[in-house]
């Protein structure tokens, strides 16, 4: 952790150093620059095979700082579980726990091209990238999008956008630098992850990214990944999905996952802002076999930053990040 | 009889001429103290940065754009030609921005305060209606009949 809050403190340092003010005229407060904000969720899963359980899942603060140079930053602070029940533990807080989820620092180095130093998310996956419970049509997430690359790289990375055709492309090259990455104990952990990822917005949103990295277990594989990722309407409805193939260092199968996933708005049947979600998932990992999903559920937009979740999952194998049962959850921007 | 074929001809397709509603001249505009050489900006870096992906002028100012409101006749018809979709249905990608970080344009309910906004705020950009524009800003280009080009004509019909 010293050596991250080090890493940090000179990417600060080294960013301030570069940065100058350009608008001489003008020397807006510095507080006046800063912007908090966040999200929370909250939620029940009634287990197929366990006890139920009910948990505050996390509360997020989201801290930005812009002001008029090419210098901005930003933070996210997650505390995840401060509050859960089951059936007999009653109310607990000893899952709680708190997660600097994201902290970086942008710097602007022209209109196309921007530097970006500090802990962020993995740009190797839409669902990754945007994995906040209130963006998310359902409570849980698929397999794929948790369990073959690390969801968090401490590093830096360019990345940019321009114009194309009628959409915008945009670019992200990434690389680890600091490898003590803070992980939860039963997280996988990775080490010299490198990557890049490029995608194009227009009516429909597709995306492909290359990763590599080093699973830092006894056996210290390393993969190479390749990843696909869509997102488009149809007739109101929307089509998502992403598909994620790893090979080893020998060019063979390193573990593979992929999700397809229907949101279809219900307003036909007087239903306004549900929608109806249902979601396919396969996942595999030559260490520990394969697991398929089904997803079945319903997500009512109470506002625009609300959700109401609620969702029948089935398939086959256990695993905990993506329990079977019914889920239901609550999630907000605030 | 002739004569009366053409006229009977020139009738029936009048309608046709008009079947596109006239639409009002958008003039994209920044403060006329901005100087425009240094801005490089090109029409297709206009949905950048509306969308909120191109922050910056090429000498490192940041962009502040400014939107009408959401209801606004002049931002509906902006939003469908530039970032080809209705303000309504762009609600998920301002929330997926939110979460990163990144603020929508800053919203305004009329041109006047367009104007105001655009005049007063370095580094602003914003869009009005062909005929709002005085000496307070300058148009960079203009948006006629769903195309965005660096002309217009001088004798736009303000009456």
């Amino acid at each position: 952790m010293r050596k991250f809050f080090a890493f940090m403190m000179s990417s600060l340092a080294l960013s301030v150093a570069v940065c100058k003010p350009v608008v001489a005229e003008e020397t807006p407060d510095f507080i006046d620059g800063f912007n908090l904000g966040g999200y929370a969720s909250a939620g029940v899963v009634l287990h197929r095979n366990q006890e139920a359980e009910a948990a505050i899942n996390e509360v997020s603060l989201l801290l930005t700082w812009t002001g008029d140079s090419r210098l901005s930053f930003f933070g996210e602070l997650e505390l995840e579980r401060p509050l859960a029940w089951n059936d007999d533990k009653k109310f607990s807080h000893k899952e709680g726990h708190l997660d600097l989820e994201r902290l970086y620092f942008d710097y602007n180095l022209s209109e196309k091209l921007n530097f970006r130093a500090g802990r962020f998310l993995t740009p190797n996956s839409r669902w990754n990238l945007l994995h906040a419970a209130p963006l998310v049509w359902t409570s849980t997430r698929p397999l794929a999008t948790t369990e073959l690359f690390p969801a968090g790289t401490n590093g830096a990375m360019l990345f940019g956008a321009m114009p194309f055709m009628n959409g915008a492309f945009e670019y992200k090259l990434f690389g680890e630098l600091l490898e003590d990455q803070e992980q939860d104990d039963d997280e996988q952990k990775y080490k010299h992850v490198r990557g890049a990822r490029l995608s194009f917005k227009s009516q429909s949103d597709i995306g492909v990214s290359i990763l590599s990295f080093k699973e830092a277990d006894l056996n210290s594989a390393s993969y190479r990944m390749l990843g696909l990722d869509f997102v488009t309407q149809v007739k109101g409805i929307e089509i998502s999905g992403e598909a994620f193939q790893r090979f080893n260092t020998n060019n063979k199968d390193g573990g593979s996952g992929a999700y397809l996933q229907t949101a279809v708005p219900l307003n036909n049947i007087g239903l306004n802002d549900w929608y109806w979600i249902s979601r396919l998932e396969t996942f595999q990992r030559p260490d520990e076999g394969s697991a398929e999903r089904w997803l079945l559920g319903a997500t009512w937009r109470v506002k625009p930053t609300q959700l109401l979740k609620m969702e029948f999952t089935g398939g086959s194998g256990d695993q905990s990040e993506s329990p079977r049962g019914f889920l239901a959850s609550f999630a907000l921007f605030f | 009889m002739h004569q009366l074929l053409i006229i009977w001809l020139l009738l029936s397709l009048a309608p046709l001429a008009q079947a596109e509603p006239n639409t009002p001249i958008i003039a994209i505009v920044v403060s006329s103290n901005q100087k425009v050489d240094e801005l490089k900006l090109a029409p297709n870096d206009l949905s950048l940065i509306y969308w909120r992906k191109q922050l910056y002028w090429s000498k490192g100012q940041r962009i502040k754009p400014v939107n009408l409101s959401t209801e606004h006749a002049l931002r509906q018809q902006f939003s469908q030609k530039i970032l080809g979709s209705a303000p309504k249905s762009q609600i998920d990608y301002w929330n997926g921005q939110y979460f990163n970080g990144v603020s929508p344009p800053y919203s305004v309910n009329s041109e006047e305060a367009v104007l105001r906004y655009v005049a007063q705020t370095p580094g602003a950009i914003g869009y009005v209606s062909a005929c709002a524009v005085d000496s307070r800003v300058k148009a960079l280009f203009w948006i006629i009949n769903d195309q965005v080009t660096a002309n217009v004509s001088d004798n736009l019909d303000c009456k």
